[in-house]
């Protein structure tokens, strides 16, 4: 991998990747800024647009939006006290106190900072850690595969939203929805009922553009109860001393620490990190009756915990391709369009284009450093405009996009009958990305565990021979037993 | 703004999905699906089998959940449904639009029309906005980046 930075960053510093990165560090921010928007909306309605872009130009602007993005959610945060996107949830609790005793700058300041070392921190875990998994998921054959893909899927459903089932159901229906169409195995049509289109499958980007570009439009229209402009407190960006940050370096390191390791568990995702994050710098500082008043060790903690998810959210859908959350799902399936499949074969195959990766990650990483910094102000007036001025934009780019893909006014009706069917599943709390980490993962699964039934003869049982498959089945039974009830049952008794 | 019971969307959707489920797993019978052992190892329709059973059981256990939690009065957010069907249809014009008659005429009129369903308050504003993101957006995209914009007229 080494022999290959020099290379990844002479073709990462050309003008164009360059220009790229900056134009999406600048998107990024916006929609990580605007509340409404968000990181998976702001790559959803990227991808259509890469498509006529070599690889590396997609995946730089791409990594660019996803990095960008998680920070832009704490200008909102900050400066109107409502989170741009769920990983700045907890960057209201000190950073809009902040705001409002006149310290807007010195917050952003903060908030800007701790999320670029979050977002280096992550990168080191991500270049280490993934050829490691990378070379450990060498070791697996098609039934230890289906095994950790349904294990992950489990986890995703049963983290992602407040209800297990409802998890588990998104799940499911995201995978049957990847099956419609044409079967590659046995070249058999599905579920098409004698269409043309459907017998070529569902492509992902109506899918995501529905799911989360238009059911965010019909959601907004819905509940909306304030069409007026939010009242913006301060702007700016100011860095605070030295002295003010040598004594919050370890809630810095804890957090970092914290959000790249949960960052790559399957489906827990940057929201998960910041709250526990966010708790443990509360619970170790030595004034934590400040928390929650303008303290700036909790900014930081949020800050730095949701940013340094994302090199960790990254590691295994790099390594095994399995996405780490819905924004690397959703990158997942941009990558896929540009013929690069994440997973083992990637460290094996294209060495060359994982440290391409890396480089790119790590530039995107200053860009919004210097572009946070410099942009500060603007992107705080931006905040004034009403979300009713918004959703009409999206909705212009959301049907462009999907009409960019293959000229089809079937992806048309595709995305807008997803849009009803995501705005649907949110009313009733179905979370959105066990839908598309199943519809993203789903093919494979099915795959490997047909391989597996014929290395097996048919013999559903010695799945269980395998001893990594058997732990993987064990803790996916567990998060299922999760679900009856009976884990309380079984730590009632164990209580006894 | 109405809004429902949780346990009364829970039995609802559990319905919905249930019946749904159960069609396409009826469906897998056909004879369009009919196992040939020459051709296939393992059943086409074997993984869509137990996929399809499975979200029928969870959609049951959904039901049943409900049914336990009827006595409480948690309720769904509060929508404006006739606000959502209006922004839907503008969105659908819009698509439709853009197929049959082209981006440069209908876009602005749909971007228009969903800022107003929405309630944006300043009408010029609006439209100012819609013509300009109508001219902005394809020069970037449709003219820079070389994205396909559907600019036909396919009426007649």
């Amino acid at each position: 991998m080494w022999e290959h930075v020099l290379p990844a960053l002479a073709s990462s510093l050309s003008i164009s990747i360059i220009l790229t990165i900056l134009i999406g560090t600048i998107a990024g921010i916006i929609v990580g800024a605007l509340p409404g928007l968000g990181t998976v909306l702001g790559l959803v309605m990227a991808i259509p647009f890469t498509i006529p872009m070599d690889s590396s130009m997609a995946i730089a602007l791409l990594l660019s939006i996803y990095v960008s993005s998680i920070y832009g959610g704490s200008i909102a945060a900050i400066l109107i006290n409502v989170p741009g996107t769920p990983q700045s949830a907890a960057s209201v609790f000190d950073g809009y106190p902040m705001a409002q005793r006149g310290d807007g700058a010195l917050a952003l300041g903060y908030a800007t900072i701790a999320s670029f070392i979050g977002g280096v921190f992550s990168l080191v875990v991500l270049v280490f850690a993934a050829p490691v998994l990378a070379r450990v998921s060498l070791e697996f054959g098609p039934i230890e595969t289906f095994a950790l893909l349904l294990f992950a899927l489990m986890t995703v459903a049963w983290v992602s939203g407040e209800e297990l089932l409802k998890g588990i159901i998104a799940a499911l229906i995201g995978i049957f929805l990847a099956m419609i169409g044409t079967d590659d195995m046995s070249g058999y049509s599905r579920f098409d009922f004698g269409n043309l289109f459907l017998s070529a499958g569902l492509t992902i980007i109506p899918l995501l553009i529905g799911f989360f570009a238009i059911s965010e439009i019909l959601f907004q229209a819905g509940t909306l109860k304030d069409v007026g402009a939010p009242s913006v407190k301060g702007g700016g960006f100011k860095v605070a001393p030295w002295k003010e940050w040598r004594k919050r370096i370890g809630v810095l390191l804890r957090s970092c620490t914290i959000g790249s390791f949960i960052g790559v568990l399957p489906g827990t995702g940057a929201t998960a990190a910041v709250f526990v994050s966010y708790a443990d710098a509360k619970r170790r500082a030595p004034n934590p009756e400040d928390f929650g008043k303008g303290e700036p060790s909790g900014l930081i903690a949020s800050e730095s915990a949701n940013n340094s998810v994302s090199g960790g959210a990254m590691v295994p859908m790099l390594s095994l391709g399995i996405p780490g959350d819905g924004s690397t799902a959703v990158m997942m399936g941009a990558l896929t369009l540009h013929a690069v499949i994440p997973g083992v074969r990637l460290f094996k195959d294209q060495p060359d284009l994982v440290t391409l990766i890396f480089v790119l990650l790590a530039i995107a990483n200053v860009f919004m450093l210097v572009i946070g910094a410099l942009g500060a102000n603007a992107f705080s007036r931006m905040l004034k405009l009403p979300i009713t001025l918004l959703m009409p934009l999206v909705l212009l780019m959301s049907l462009v996009g999907t009409f960019a893909i293959r000229a089809n006014p079937i992806d048309l009706i595709v995305a807008l009958v997803f849009g009803v069917i995501g705005f649907l599943a949110r009313l009733n709390r179905f979370p959105p990305a066990p839908i598309i980490i199943g519809f993203v993962l789903g093919k494979q699964l099915e795959f490997t565990f047909r391989q597996g039934l014929v290395f097996t003869d048919g013999n559903v049982l010695e799945f269980f021979e395998s001893p990594i498959a058997a732990v993987l089945f064990l803790l996916t039974g567990l998060i299922i037993l999760n679900l009856l009830g009976l884990g309380k049952l079984i730590r009632r008794i164990a209580k006894k | 703004m109405s809004s429902i019971r949780t346990s009364s969307a829970d039995i609802l959707y559990g319905l919905v999905i249930a019946a749904v489920a159960m069609a396409f797993f009826v469906h897998t019978f056909s004879d369009q699906y009919e196992f040939n052992p020459l051709i296939e190892s393992v059943s086409t329709v074997l993984f869509p089998r137990i996929i399809l059973g499975g979200i029928f059981v969870c959609a049951l256990g959904l039901i049943v959940k409900g049914y336990r939690n009827k006595s409480e009065d948690s309720r769904l957010q509060a929508v404006n449904y006739p606000k959502v069907v209006l922004v839907l249809v503008a969105a659908a014009a819009t698509a439709a639009g853009l197929w049959f008659i082209g981006y440069f005429y209908v876009m602005p009129i749909g971007v228009f029309a969903t800022g107003w369903a929405l309630g944006y308050p300043n009408k010029l504003i609006l439209a100012a906005t819609a013509i300009s993101a109508t001219i902005i957006v394809w020069a970037a995209l449709g003219y820079f980046a070389a994205v396909t914009f559907p600019t036909e007229f396919r009426l007649g």
